[in-house]
Formats: structure tokens, sequence, C-alpha cells
């Protein structure tokens, strides 16, 4: 956690890091010890590069609906079907997935695995998604009779989706991180130092709001981050954690845009003194942190459910 | 060799932020995208 803190405070591009981050932790925690021996010391020489495959057209808020199925022929399982909003699936060697193994299962959250597979194989292909930005950071991936090997089930079978949970909870604490918002609010005093904004009461307010936001967010995430120190479990309450930082950030790339006036809708960087800034690639870039890993209005739903028992 | 898990959590962050301001390359901080692992 504090590597990827120290990561995103000074800019730095995160690599593949959903081996690290994800199926890592969760191998960690449910593999058997001829999946860690296997895995780990992959994922930690970047040997294998991961992405998550989790959504599919008509399953994204609504998780449990996923569709893409893997029947087992021998000691493999065949998978059908599509994922989308795969980030960066097409600089990834492996998947790991959700996929439905009992079609019958009485309730949509049974009946579901999870898998690793190779990307890399006949029976899958990855087609990028161009983004507003114009950059090609999500994919989608389709599998027709594509194959992995049985040992390649994470848990039991059927029983994927309170894995899917606990892989969730770690993605919401990385999510939630303070240094996402604290790099942007760097960036925005950076460039409102430049172009003299401070001069102006107005912004100075909204600067100080956000500021205060900011450092309150990152008191609450000590909060969890000693608690996963400890080695307890996070709750639901952690929902709070990733709605708060996302839509912090992107009010600091709003009120970014507002501070470049008439530069703001400037395609690539913006010169200010010596340094460059590029305000509208900040912008776009927080507006899918709402959306991803879990929209923020089923984080509102969790809290309501889970936490204040509404 | 260095042992990180004698380290405290300040001593490790203060290494952490060492290694990158001297490492990291200035061109690829704060990038619009996300690279290619193989650019990284």
């Amino acid at each position: 956690m504090i590597f990827y803190e120290e990561q995103q405070r000074y800019g730095v591009n995160r690599g593949r890091d959903m081996g690290i981050q994800m199926v890592g932790p969760l191998i960690i925690k449910f593999g058997t010890q001829a999946q860690k021996d296997y895995w780990l010391p992959r994922i930690l020489t970047c040997e294998d590069i991961w992405c998550q495959g989790y959504s599919e057209p008509g399953a994204g808020s609504d998780l449990a609906n996923l569709r893409t199925s893997a029947v087992i022929e021998g000691d493999e399982f065949v998978i059908n079907g599509q994922k989308t909003w795969t980030t960066m699936a097409h600089d990834a060697t492996h998947i790991f997935m959700l996929v439905r193994t009992d079609a019958d299962a009485p309730r949509k959250q049974q009946g579901i695995s999870f898998v690793l597979a190779s990307v890399d194989q006949p029976g899958v292909e990855v087609r990028t998604i161009t983004t507003l930005a114009g950059e090609t950071e999500f994919c989608e991936v389709f599998f027709d009779n594509a194959r992995t090997p049985r040992a390649n089930l994470v848990g039991e079978l059927n029983k994927g989706w309170s894995m899917a949970k606990a892989l969730l909870s770690f993605e919401r604490i990385f999510i939630g991180s303070p240094s996402l918002a604290q790099n942007a609010l760097g960036q925005l005093e950076t460039f409102a130092r430049g172009r003299d904004c401070f001069s102006d009461a107005a912004f100075c307010d909204s600067f100080a709001e956000l500021a205060l936001d900011v450092e309150d967010h990152a008191a609450l995430y000590a909060r969890f981050a000693d608690q996963l120190k400890r080695g307890e479990t996070l709750g639901a309450d952690v929902s709070m954690l990733k709605i708060w930082v996302t839509e912090c950030y992107q009010r600091i790339s709003e009120l970014m845009i507002e501070a470049a006036g008439p530069d703001g809708g400037t395609v690539g960087p913006l010169q200010i003194g010596n340094i460059s800034v590029d305000v509208l690639a900040s912008f776009y870039k927080a507006r899918p942190t709402t959306i991803y890993g879990g929209s923020n209005e089923i984080q509102r739903n969790i809290l309501s459910k889970a936490v204040l028992g509404l | 060799m260095t042992n990180w898990n004698a380290m405290t959590d300040v001593e490790f962050r203060s290494e952490v932020r060492g290694f990158f301001e001297a490492e990291y390359p200035e061109e690829l901080r704060h990038l619009p995208h996300r690279p290619k692992f193989a650019k990284l």
C-alpha cells in the first residue's frame, strides 16, 4: 500500500499490476499450494501480466448477471462468452475471470467460479475500445471455445462469488487511496500558482474546500489501512473511501478546467513556466473513476444496506 | 540484502520515495494514459 501511495504521489505510471494488487492476494488467500508455488513468483517477476475479466455486456454493476460460461471437459474448462471494459487486456498474457459453471443454480450469485486463463490462445480474441481521450486502455475480450486446465480453478467450483467480493475489497482499498486526489490536488496547485489563480478569492474558497476534503479522506483511509495492518478483514464501510476519493478527484479535475479558462478544452499539455500540466487529460481520466471497481451508485447501495441497515 | 520486513513504515516510505526521485524518468511522470508494459 505504501509503495502504491508513493507511486501515485510521484506520478509514476502504474505497470500492469493487477497481478500484484488483485489476483496475487487472492491466490495467497484461496489458492492451493501448487497454485501459489506456480503463479506467485511469475507475478513478482512480471513474467505473467494479468488483466481482470469481470464486467460483461449486461453484467457490470449487476455483476452476478454474468453469462460467460465454463464447461468441464476432461481436465479442462471450455470457456465461451464475452468480457468488456477489460483494462489493458491487449497487453496481458493472462486473465483472471468469473465464469458461470452452473447455469441452473437457484440464485444468480451461485454457480459462478473463479478461473485463471491464458489470453494467448486461439479461442481468445481481444479488441481494443477507444476512449473519449483517444486512448485504448480498455478492451473487449471474446472467448470462443477457449480452454484452461481445471487446475486453474481458484477456490471451490461454483463458489466464486465470495472470492469476487473479497477481490473487490482489495480493489476498493487501492482505488480508495488518497494519493489519487492528493496527486491531482498537487497538479491543480502547481497549475493555479502558474496562472495566478490564488489572487481570486472564489478560487481560494474552492481550493480550500477540496484540500480539506482530501485531508479528511486521508485520515479515514489511515483508519482502514490500520485495520489491514492488524490483519483484520475490511468491512462494507470501505466503500466510503472509493466514493469519497473518486468524487473529490472529479471535482479537482473540474476546478482545474475552470482555472484554465479558455485553455480548458485544449488537447495536450499546457506549459506553465518550466512544467507542463495536461488539464483535459486529467479531466478525462477522472470520469471513469466513479464507475470502475463497482460504480459509486452500487457503493452507496452497499453502504445503505450493509452499514446503515436501510 | 535489505530486510524489508524489518523496516518501519516510515523508513520504507522514505526508501521508496528516494528510489522514485532518483531513478524514475521525468518524462514518464504523470502520463495521461497507461503505456504498454514494454514501454515501462
